[in-house]
């Protein structure tokens, strides 16, 4: 970094984003990964462009949705009363990082920031994603990374475990892109170009997330983290899921898998089974055997098939 | 937001003066940004410990330095990634990571330092906490975790929430936090005996000697974060310098040009001393290896320095993992003309070069055939035969302090500023390097943040500080980067073992055949047989003990070195002898066995523990089952380490010797020691210590320094006390001694009155150690690679232990929780019971974190090393510690006069084995690696 700029308004500051982050420029809200990546020597922004300020922070609920600014802490949104309403939120934000990153790190950067592979975050190494030619974990240390759509390019998994939740609840969010305030359903954001080494989200480059908005009608639902360690660790696999039910028959599932592929993704398979059946112990061990279908594992990552499966039964059956 | 600040009209590029910053949006005004350059300081105001304050920062500086350079250096640096959490601090009320945390970003912000918390005569009720469950050891973690904990502490009270928080709550709060010593399972306690505003209980288990348990000498300035460690220490003048290491795993240097260095604003010099020292210069082994030294005016001119040395490196094949170092054509990491030059790994003795084996990169080390060819037979027989292969992962000490220096000369004297675990001999060597007498050169070690066998011996940098302090005339600080630190700290060698034993039907093993290979890096010396041949002494055996070399940096002694492997794979084989067999674990080992100590301390484990739990909850997500291992380590003597006591006619004493207090606890068995054989109060006590000036003490390896220092404090105490009774009878003619004092007639004087008759203020007393008196199994000896300067001896005592792991194991997710271990130890007579325990918990966390979490990784294709940060390295969290018992079992024949033994390695051994048997009765299953990843479980499962 050679500059650290501060705009007088948000559209100025988007635009400035726009014109200069194929150059290197990026955004400085709570900090916490792109501060990381600057002082380990990985990333040098140009400029580096401050946007907290201007950033909305309101945590509010509304017709059905809970809308939270881009700006709000993790910490805050965590421990609002609003976000009671929706525990799989709530629990996938208690289990992201430590407290103290959940007190500087914002919505939008948890949204935002960059995969966690170690391949990725050495500066003497040139992966993929920084000017490489092959993805140096494919053929290396990868049990963190990708179990599905493994067939090609990048393997590092997206690290947004609110994006998780967020694909569990169904949801979207709000970006400025140039001067357009523009909604994407997070459904469709997931679906990122493989062949692209940096594309994190099928979002446009330039927008900036300004909120984002999850269901908070009444569901079964919760999160869970499978990782080597209790608390303050990445997940190995993580699973956020939201069930509706009718007459005591699941009508409505969605299935969230995180810290499996480029993009948390619906455990499709797993939905169908659930739906139009009771949540009994039976359907649970049914559901979970698909929650894998269509694995692509990585030598490293096998294991991750059998945890997709055990994670998404231990939650089910927490939640039923 | 200050002066230095330019404002631009875009486009213009014109500087217009300083404007403030426009909060509100206003979609019609001209583009005028703010742009702060990153080469001009700005001014931050914020509130600092309740003042107002401006910082004078440039806009890239974190928060947690731009308040270490204001002297507050209590906010610790460790990771700079923002997992360790030692820079915890405030910003409104809320902890932040001070090393991610931009301080222009803190514009206005209220912000609270450790400085700001309390103090040693007004300690918050966290810090009192913990100083009272003696949740601290080297102390560097500690001002974090204050910080953490005291904002769980507001939470709570604004909440009006009474009583203890739950454990989850607590340990959700301290996640963010990492202690390398082990104190997790204390600070839980301390954090919820604090919220509830009760008196924290001390560590759990039998006490021993209660009415001596007291908090650790150095336990307040530790908690207030006044403790000063090397990275602390701030000259004015000082240069700073940062190393310039090879990024290939093998290669040669063909050329260094050091001129664009040199043009970097503010780099004074480049040094290439650590490159041009080696024979067959510019040969580079392994990534990390040090080339140059660049000095600069401040450590970011330093680290831009080293990164415009340029270097052309001829790239050669390498080899880092075990299976392409053994490979047939594997290229050679030391060729036979240079194996005269390989490093040692461990503590072991160098044996001479002609006593070495070499087959390609395999170096033979031990060979042991009690009677050949009968193993074979032996382990065939009739009876049970067990055989189990098991990889152990290369572990990384990892300390929270990194490695560092600070050296300055003063025209006649150098002073090095060090966190060390061997005074003696890094001031002894450097006074070689630099051709100074060994009383010119003085090494200070006051506290040292994590050391476990990384901060022994003279290190490059201490080398290249002294010259260029020597040089410049200025002091010189070179602190190693976080990735630096990780990449050259120390690690604990990966194995691969083959270990076959053959066992009669009653359980009790007559022959065992172990082949262990041990990944030393490029260094040879590690052996990790040792507790094979110590268990099984009678047993027919083979035993082939070998060193793989690779392109790796060198392993060095971490804590009971080759032991913890080697009990991984030993304590499984005896567990599945006495599964086969349907005995209690523990009755098959006392079955084979006739050592006194071992028979005493696993029959006070039988009767003391409870059922061995096998397959609980079979069929279930949870399963949960009970494992045992054993272990055992000698008892090392340094004979030559002495203590002086200095007393006072005012009834106050210092008692000083050049030992080192790395957390375990040094400085407070002086001070109980003299306590108690003089009935001074505490208060009166004064300990000094981490001073190569002081009079000779001991190196802090092999558990030695209790059982080092305890005889001479005595021998001292008992001195002076013949000089209070000489005082007594000038004073008050006739009299008689007893332990606690004079008899004057029929009235006791005791031995703090008597200090007034003293006949010199102060008095003076030297307390020597002197020889074990029934001899020694090895005299002392300089032989060893640490023991190169003080000779140690190895007693004719052990120490044993046992672990009794209550393990659960999660089939869904594939994690195994430790819920308790009950440690059973051997340790003599205990002279700091607090403290004592404090440190057994910290070998068994240590001993879990191995267990199941710990593995540094190496990318296999370019021989760089991934695990540069906690992020890459995984360590044991607070959520993940399991309650820890520790029972002592006064067990010895203690052959030294104080009884004293240590534990510091005994306690780390034994864990991961049992918490590995723990899985097997669980679950029926044998985890046959550390760590325990959710992969390899869950493999072992299917």
């Amino acid at each position: 970094m050679k500059h650290l700029v501060t705009h007088k308004s948000i559209l100025e500051a988007t635009r400035a984003y726009a014109q200069a982050a194929d150059d290197g420029a990026e955004l400085l809200a709570g900090g916490t990964d792109v501060v990381d990546r600057m002082r380990q020597g990985i990333s040098s922004p140009e400029p580096l462009i401050r946007i907290l300020r201007h950033l909305p922070d309101t945590i509010e609920a509304e017709d059905g949705f809970i809308r939270i600014g881009a700006g709000a802490r993790l910490c805050d949104v965590a421990t609002h009363q609003t976000v009671r309403a929706v525990p799989a939120l709530e629990e996938a934000l208690l289990h992201t990082a430590t407290p103290q990153i959940r007190a500087g790190a914002t919505i939008g950067g948890a949204i935002r920031q960059r995969v966690r592979c170690h391949y990725f975050r050495h500066p003497d190494l040139q992966c993929l994603r920084r000017g490489g030619n092959s993805c140096l974990a494919r053929g290396g240390h990868h049990e963190s990374h990708a179990v599905f759509d493994t067939e090609a390019g990048c393997v590092a998994v997206h690290p947004s475990t609110l994006l998780t939740a967020m694909l569990a609840l169904g949801g979207s969010l709000t970006c400025l892109v140039d001067k357009e305030t523009k909604t994407f359903l997070v459904d469709d954001l997931v679906g990122v170009d493989l062949r692209d080494p940096h594309s994190d989200l099928a979002l446009p480059a330039h927008a900036v997330i300004t909120r984002i908005e999850v269901r908070n009608t009444p569901s079964r639902q919760g999160y869970l983290r499978a990782s080597p360690r209790e608390l303050a660790d990445w997940a190995a696999v993580e699973v956020a899921a939201s069930l509706r039910e009718d007459a005591g028959r699941v009508v409505g599932a969605r299935i969230a898998l995180g810290a499996v592929a480029r993009a948390p993704r619906r455990a499709t398979a797993a939905e169908a089974a659930l739906i139009g059946k009771p949540l009994t112990a039976s359907s649970i061990v049914e559901a979970a055997a698909r929650a894998a279908d269509g694995a692509q594992p990585l030598p490293g990552t096998r294991y991750k098939v059998q945890l997709v499966e055990g994670a998404v039964r231990a939650l089910l059956e927490r939640i039923a | 937001m200050g002066v230095n600040r330019r404002s631009f009209l875009k486009g213009a590029g014109a500087a217009i003066g300083a404007a403030s910053v426009a909060r509100a949006e206003d979609e019609n005004a001209p583009d005028k940004a703010d742009v702060l350059d990153v080469d001009e300081p700005v001014e931050v105001r914020i509130d600092l410990n309740n003042a107002p304050c401006t910082l004078r920062v440039l806009p890239d500086t974190p928060i947690a330095h731009a308040v270490r350079e204001l002297g507050l250096t209590g906010t610790k640096l460790s990771c700079e990634g923002g997992a360790c959490g030692a820079c915890t601090l405030h910003a409104d009320g809320a902890p932040r990571s001070g090393c991610l945390t931009l301080a222009v970003e803190l514009e206005g912000a209220r912000l609270t330092t450790i400085e700001g918390v309390g103090s040693p005569d007004a300690l918050h009720p966290i810090q009192r906490a913990i100083l009272e469950t003696d949740a601290l050891q080297c102390g560097f973690c500690t001002p974090g975790f204050v910080m953490a904990a005291v904002a769980f502490f507001d939470r709570w009270k604004a909440q009006g929430l009474a009583g203890r928080p739950p454990r989850d709550d607590v340990a959700q709060a301290l996640a963010g936090n990492l202690c390398r010593c082990g104190c997790q399972p204390a600070l839980l306690e301390a954090v919820a005996a604090a919220c509830a505003g009760e008196r924290a209980r001390a560590p759990g288990g039998a006490v021993v000697h209660e009415e001596r348990a007291l908090p650790r000498v150095d336990g307040p300035e530790k908690v207030c974060g006044r403790a000063r460690y090397t990275v602390d220490v701030q000259m004015p003048r000082m240069l700073h310098g940062a190393f310039v290491r090879s990024k290939v795993p093998h290669g040669v240097i063909q050329r260094i040009d050091t001129a664009r260095a040199k043009r970097v604003p503010g780099v004074v010099d480049v040094d290439l001393w650590p490159i041009a020292r080696d024979k067959g210069w510019g040969k580079l082994r392994f990534v990390g290896q040090p080339i140059a030294v660049v000095l600069a005016e401040n450590e970011a001119a330093a680290r831009a320095g080293a990164r415009a040395v340029d270097i052309d490196v001829a790239q050669l094949p390498f080899v880092v993992e075990h299976r392409d170092a053994l490979a047939a054509n594997a290229p050679l990491v030391w060729a036979p003309e240079e194996r005269g030059d390989v490093p040692a790994a461990g503590e072991s003795p160098k044996e001479p070069e002609f006593l070495r084996r070499w087959e390609g990169n395999v170096r033979r080390g031990l060979v042991f055939e009690k009677e050949p060819g009968e193993h074979e037979r032996a382990v065939h027989d009739d009876g049970v035969r067990v055989e189990l292969h098991v990889h152990t992962e290369v572990q990384m000490h990892a300390t929270l302090e990194r490695h560092g220096c600070v050296a300055s000369w003063d025209g006649a004297e150098l002073t090095l500023h060090t966190g060390t675990q061997t005074l003696d001999m890094v001031a002894s060597d450097l006074a070689e390097h630099l051709e100074l007498p060994r009383a010119k050169v003085r090494v200070l070690s006051e506290h040292t943040g994590g050391a476990f066998g990384s901060k022994a011996g003279l290190r490059p940098e201490h080398v290249v500080a002294a010259r260029a302090s020597m040089r410049w005339r200025r002091p010189v600080r070179i602190i190693h980067s976080f990735a630096d630190h990780l990449l050259v700290g120390g690690n604990r060698p990966g194995t691969n073992q083959r270990l076959r034993v053959g066992a009669s039907l009653d359980g009790r093993v007559r022959a065992v055949e172990h082949h262990s290979q041990s990944m030393c890096g490029i260094a040879v010396g590690e052996r990790s047989t040792g507790l094979t041949t110590d268990h099984l002494p009678r047993q027919t055996r083979a035993i082939v003990d070998e060193n793989v070399v690779t392109h790796t940096a060198p392993a060095c002694a971490f804590r009971a070195p080759g032991f913890p492997p080697n009990c991984f794979s030993l304590e499984q084989a005896v567990d599945e002898v006495a599964a086969r067999v349907k005995r209690h674990p523990l009755v098959v080992r006392l079955a084979g066995d006739d050592d006194d100590v071992r028979r005493k301390v696993y029959r006070v484990a039988i009767e003391k523990m409870g059922p061995v739990r096998e397959r609980a909850g079979t069929g279930h997500r949870f399963m949960r089952g009970t494992g045992i291992a054993t272990a055992e380590w000698w008892v090392l003597a340094a004979p030559s380490c002495t203590v002086e006591l200095r007393a006072h006619r005012t009834g106050h004493v210092e008692v000083s010797t050049a030992i080192h207090d790395l957390g375990q606890g040094a400085r407070t068995v002086l001070l109980n020691l003299v306590h108690d054989e003089l009935g001074l109060p505490k208060g009166q006590i004064h300990t000094r210590v981490g001073d190569s000036r002081l009079v000779p003490g001991t190196g802090a390896f092999g558990s030695l320094t209790t059982p080092s220092v305890a005889p001479p404090t005595l021998a001292a105490c008992a001195q002076l006390r013949a000089l209070l009774v000489k005082g007594a009878r000038r004073m008050h003619g006739d009299c008689r001694e007893t332990p606690t004092g004079v008899l004057v007639g029929r009235k006791l004087v005791p031995w703090r009155e008597l200090f007034v008759a003293l006949d010199a203020d102060p008095v003076v007393v030297l307390g020597r150690r002197g020889d074990d008196p029934d001899g020694y199994k090895l005299p002392p000896t300089r032989l060893g690679a640490l023991a190169a300067v003080t000779p140690v001896a190895i007693s004719q005592d052990i120490v044993a232990s046992v672990q009794v792991a209550d393990v659960e194991v999660d089939r869904h997710l594939g994690r195994v929780r430790v819920r308790k271990i009950d440690v059973f130890l051997d340790a003599g007579r205990i002279a700091s019971p607090v403290t004592a325990r404090t440190q057994v918990v910290g070998g068994v966390i240590q001993g879990m974190s191995r267990a199941l979490y710990e593995a540094r990784q190496v990318g296999a294709r370019s021989g760089v090393p991934l695990s540069r940060s906690f992020d890459a390295y995984a360590i044991l969290g607070v959520a993940d510690a399991p309650e820890v018992e520790v029972h002592f079992v006064e067990a010895s024949r203690t052959h030294n006069p104080a009884g004293a033994l240590g534990l510091g390695e005994n306690s780390t051994i034994a864990t991961c084995a049992a918490i590995a048997n723990g899985v097997y009765r669980a679950t029926g299953r044998r985890v046959m690696q550390t760590p325990v990843t959710p992969a390899h479980l869950l493999e072992v499962l299917a």
